[in-house]
């Protein structure tokens, strides 16, 4: 009983979901860093440069909503290494065809 | 007789609680983050399957950059930036939706799934309308820079795909929600798949519209 009680205490300080303010605040940076990869596109900058500057904002957003939006920040760890070990497979298979691509 | 009576209301009410612990879970907690868990593996393998759409985009345009670079430019930036804003706007839109559930404001929840999927709509409309004027003016995979035209269009129409699967799924969860079926996990789950189709268009976005949009 008493593991029943402090298990719920711990769901509502948890909370389910980011408040309003972390919500709407995250929301604001990401509309920006969309604002802002997109007049980067329109500077030159080198083809090599605009690519990895796009990739690197995209990464940043990508990271933003999982952190918050998806709650991840906030997750058991078992939940955020399941999140990497999704991540870590993408970039294997992207590495692994780059270095074959580049090299030869 | 009267306290039989009081146990079968007792067990109606939790019956009736949609949300309420199931077997095998201990607690709520347990409950949501098993909930939580299997999600996110499904969603590590939905991004492996996107992996073998961005290995391929890679490949194609590391071969052939300026085609790449003439194809992107066909495409129209400000729609991609504004289809960008509608996702972010619907992402975030969810993320209150779910915080509703929890706290069982069922007005402003259901208020605030029906923007969401209002958002997504709105993302299916432009997309709609973008294919149909790349076919008019010939841009497709058989026409000039075909190659650009076939990656753009499976991997957009892939995303597309996953955005209809999630107003599907948010379409069921209103349903259940004005019929106050709603199972709070539920919700959460079909938000988090949301979000990774936000991220995955947060990638594309600058992949295939913002190549080279200048003049």
């Amino acid at each position: 009983m008493s593991q029943s009680s402090s298990s719920s205490s711990s769901s509502s300080e948890l909370g389910p979901a980011p408040s309003v303010a972390a919500t709407l605040t995250c929301l604001l940076a990401l509309l920006a860093l969309t604002a802002l990869t997109t007049g980067l596109a329109f500077v030159e900058l080198g083809a090599g440069w605009q690519l990895s500057t796009a990739l690197t904002i995209a990464a940043l957003k990508a990271g933003l909503v999982a952190a918050v939006f998806m709650h991840l920040a906030r997750a058991p760890r078992l939940t955020r290494t399941f999140a990497l070990v999704g991540v870590a497979w993408l970039l294997l298979l992207l590495a692994g065809v780059l270095a074959d691509l580049t090299t030869r | 007789m009267s306290a039989k009576q009081s146990s079968a209301d007792l067990d109606r009410d939790r019956d009736r609680d949609r949300d309420r612990v199931r077997e095998p879970f201990a607690s709520p907690d347990h409950q949501r983050a098993s909930a939580e868990l299997g999600t996110w593996t499904f969603l590590a393998q939905e991004l492996v399957f996107f992996a073998a759409l961005f290995v391929w985009y890679t490949c194609q345009r590391l071969r052939l950059p300026a085609e790449f670079a003439a194809g992107s430019r066909a495409t129209d930036w400000l729609l991609g930036a504004t289809m960008t804003g509608l996702l972010l706007l619907s992402s975030a839109a969810i993320v209150l939706a779910v915080r509703f559930a929890s706290e069982r404001r069922r007005l402003a929840g259901i208020l605030t799934l029906g923007l969401t999927m209002a958002l997504g709509l709105g993302f299916c409309g432009i997309k709609g309308f973008e294919y149909h004027a790349h076919v008019v003016a010939g841009e497709t995979p058989v026409g000039a820079h075909g190659r650009f035209w076939s990656v753009y269009f499976v991997v957009t129409g892939f995303h597309l795909a996953h955005v209809l699967a999630g107003l599907g799924l948010f379409g069921v969860l209103l349903i259940a929600w004005l019929r106050d079926r709603l199972r709070t996990n539920a919700l959460i789950m079909a938000a988090l798949f949301w979000h990774l189709v936000d991220i995955v268009w947060i990638f594309l976005f600058p992949l295939l519209y913002l190549i080279d949009p200048k003049p």
